[in-house]
């Protein structure tokens, strides 16, 4: 008896200890939180900046020499970069502003920005929109999200275009294709007489960002979209056409298979390609690659051969509603949309349209005559979101594209594969 | 004669110093308590990063709750639990994960016990057999996935071109459902099989060559050498790596995605790679909890069966 009471006891001291030390731990992690949060209050300091961007070779060092030297109104800002790559530069930015953190000022892919607004993690920015008002140009709506100014243009780098290696359609007396059944004879020329690729895209669900932007290209190049804006037209006929021109362009043979973006984009800098429908980004990296053989000269730019424009990437600035350092941030913005920063900027992002009207350089536009194709290409291109249905559109284009793959590996009835996937996004997302 | 024990004679017990009373407050407590304090640090390890993550991810499978939300989430029930049991694309994961997972299993410790034998044997340049044998495990996996990318690829990979030298056509070993999952398990099955190898051949290594050359003596071949010494002797080393190899292949997920992403068309899609393109692609935590939540039911229930048979075979030893 006295032994069980020994016991209880001992038990009821290491329950103590256990309990003391708990909460112990508890402080302790408060004590740290409590003093990150109060270490970074001050208007001046540090001011992070996050964009995948400044690691891509050659535009990201002269991005970053563009906005480094902003110290804000009062010099007391230090402007400091995050490099994240872009494989996982949604998903870590999602995790990082979904548990409050996260840098002050971010570049995001328009996908990820409706649902990071929908979720209030973004500060509105409509007092810096009234503020420049007539300045910025309609590339800026991008950045509006149920009624309010939440980011600001960065970079629309357009997908709307045919770019062609000049010399592969000199050498077969080629013309410029503008129309589909005009673009599958071209490439299946090309094939045919160099045995080289007429043509190339991504086709791959392990690609989906990249062959969402492409894909779009297609859809919306026939005339196409993904809803009305309140309900899903997934498998209207325009949509049916668009995909059967896809993929009939992949059963002619004239597209490598199993190629992704970084292979059939360096094939293509090497003349093993002979088109691409691709973004200004893109085509400056691979004129501006001095080991390519094709460059500012001999690469040409046309719009897409289809009846109608196709899509564009929209890369937006946006704030972070948990920064501490806020004002600065919005300072920030202001000044990139400034015509300091647009004119700092614009060396960097090449042949893209960005939130003002602010020109290429004469020279860049002298050594790279196709670049004028894309910004007028700008002008007309559409997101990739799926209007009525913006904070979906993730979803959304990953069954229709599975389901595309799945015709291309399996065939099958294009319309009535669209149904279903119609039927199986309406049961899910209401 | 007496008969020996194992307790301490009276008198030692007797001669044992006497235990202060009184002395330091603090000193006594850490008498009383050393053993609890000793353990806290172990228990607030496993309290913090194993069992909080683990009711926390199991409370968030009941939520439909987002990424760029994780603390807004609401209550749902057995929602996702629902949604997942009737989706076909959960159990084409389940059972992908389960194909997966048994041909790894099976070629990588198959493979890995027959070369571990066969470096264990006596012959010349073993030392450097040995070391090459090992490089596959000591590759960086991301570089060994991108490796395998370009062997697969469909024009310029090197399986391709030897395929189509030797008359047998070439494949999508990466966009062909047919081949999507050979793909990722042989890859995989070629970074694993030197870890098995080795941890063979420190089993082998430790079998008494003096049973061997008896069983020699009384006439037995190699082979049964084998089966009557050496198999016997390594078969809890097998046991064991073919359990850690069968849960590490159910959780895989970094060669798995940067080969395929989880295509083509879902055929590589694992419960793991499901968890991360639900979480992070679809952004939806509380679907992705919920499949994290079956997949280490499927984990237990390996280990349980493991164990289950392992006893068995236990008693049945006992009983001969």
């Amino acid at each position: 008896m006295k032994l069980n009471l020994a016991h209880r006891s001992r038990h009821a001291r290491a329950l103590r200890i256990t309990g003391i030390a708990a909460v112990a731990a508890v402080a302790l992690a408060g004590c740290a939180s409590g003093t990150d949060q109060t270490g970074s209050e001050s208007a001046g300091g540090e001011l992070t900046f996050s964009n995948w961007q400044f690691l891509e070779d050659g535009k990201g060092p002269i991005l970053w020499d563009a906005v480094k030297g902003y110290t804000g109104p009062d010099d007391n800002i230090e402007l400091t970069k995050v490099e994240i790559p872009f494989a996982n530069y949604a998903d870590k930015l999602s995790t990082e502003l979904g548990a409050g953190g996260g840098p002050d000022v971010m570049v995001l892919q328009d996908s990820q920005f409706a649902s990071l607004v929908d979720a209030g993690v973004l500060e509105p920015l409509d007092d810096i929109a009234d503020e420049l008002g007539d300045s910025l140009n309609n590339t800026n709506e991008a950045g509006v999200f149920d009624g309010g100014q939440y980011g600001f243009n960065w970079e629309r780098p357009t997908y709307s275009t045919v770019i062609y290696n000049k010399d592969i359609f000199a050498q077969l007396g080629l013309e410029v294709p503008t129309t589909f059944d005009e673009f599958l004879t071209t490439a299946k020329t090309i094939k045919d007489q160099l045995g080289i690729a007429g043509w190339a895209g991504r086709h791959q669900t392990a690609e989906l960002d990249g062959w969402t932007l492409e894909m779009a290209n297609w859809i919306y190049g026939f005339g196409g979209e993904l809803s009305d804006g309140t309900t899903l037209t997934i498998d209207k006929a325009e949509n049916v056409e668009a995909v059967e021109a896809f993929l009939e362009t992949f059963e002619s043979g004239v597209a490598p298979i199993g190629d992704d973006a970084s292979t059939f984009r360096a094939k293509f800098g090497q003349g093993q390609v002979g088109m691409l429908f691709e973004n200004s980004g893109v085509a400056t990296t691979i004129t501006s690659n001095p080991d390519n053989v094709v460059n500012g000269q001999n690469l040409g730019a046309a719009p897409l051969p289809l009846a109608n424009p196709g899509s564009n990437s929209q890369l937006i600035i946006a704030v972070n509603a948990n920064s501490k350092n806020k004002d600065a941030a919005k300072d920030f913005v202001r000044w990139v949309l400034g015509e300091e920063g647009q004119t700092a900027i614009r060396a960097g992002l090449g042949a893209s349209a960005m939130a003002t009207d602010v020109e290429p350089d004469p020279e860049f536009l002298e050594a790279n005559p196709w670049a004028t194709q894309f910004l007028d290409a700008a002008k007309t291109s559409k997101s990739t979101l799926v209007e009525g249905f913006e904070t979906e559109s993730k979803v959304i284009w990953r069954e229709v594209l599975t389901a595309v793959e799945d015709l291309r590996v399996n065939g099958g009835d294009v319309k009535t594969k669209l149904a279903e996937v119609q039927k199986n996004l309406e049961a899910e997302l209401g | 004669m007496a008969t020996p024990t194992l307790e301490a004679p009276p008198v030692a017990r007797a001669a044992a110093p006497k235990r202060r009373r009184g002395g330091s407050g603090f000193g006594r407590f850490v008498e009383r308590n050393g053993a609890y304090l000793f353990l806290f640090p172990a228990i607030a390890y496993l309290a913090i990063f194993t069992v909080f993550p683990l009711i926390r991810g199991v409370l968030l499978s009941f939520t439909a709750t987002k990424l760029v939300n994780p603390a807004g989430g609401r209550g749902v029930g057995l929602e996702n639990y629902d949604y997942l049991l009737s989706s076909d694309r959960f159990w084409t994961s389940v059972v992908t994960t389960l194909l997966y997972t048994f041909f790894t299993v099976v070629f990588a410790v198959g493979i890995g016990t027959a070369g571990a034998l066969l470096l264990n044997t006596a012959f010349k340049g073993r030392s450097i057999v040995r070391a090459i044998a090992t490089i596959p495990w000591a590759v960086p996996t991301v570089a060994a996935a991108l490796i395998f990318v370009w062997i697969y690829n469909n024009e310029q990979g090197i399986l391709n071109r030897t395929t189509a030298a030797l008359g047998l056509g070439q494949h999508g070993w990466l966009v062909d459902p047919q081949y999507g999952l050979f793909a990722v398990t042989f890859a995989t099955v070629w970074k694993l099989t030197p870890l098995v190898m080795l941890v063979m051949l420190s089993a082998l290594q430790s079998v008494p060559h003096e049973l061997r050359e008896a069983t020699w003596v009384d006439g037995a071949t190699r082979f049964q050498s084998f089966l009557a010494v050496t198999l016997p002797h390594i078969m809890p080393t097998v046991r064991v790596i073919t359990l850690l190899m069968t849960i590490w292949s159910i959780r895989r997920f970094e060669i798995i995605f940067l080969i395929t992403g989880g295509g083509p068309l879902d055929v590589t899609n694992t419960l793991v790679v499901n968890v991360y393109r639900t979480a992070f692609q679809d952004q939806n935590l509380g679907r992705a909890a919920a499949i994290g939540a079956l997949g280490l039911v499927l984990s237990l229930l390996v280990t349980v069966v493991y164990f289950v048979v392992e006893q068995i075979q236990e008693r049945q030893e006992n009983q001969r």
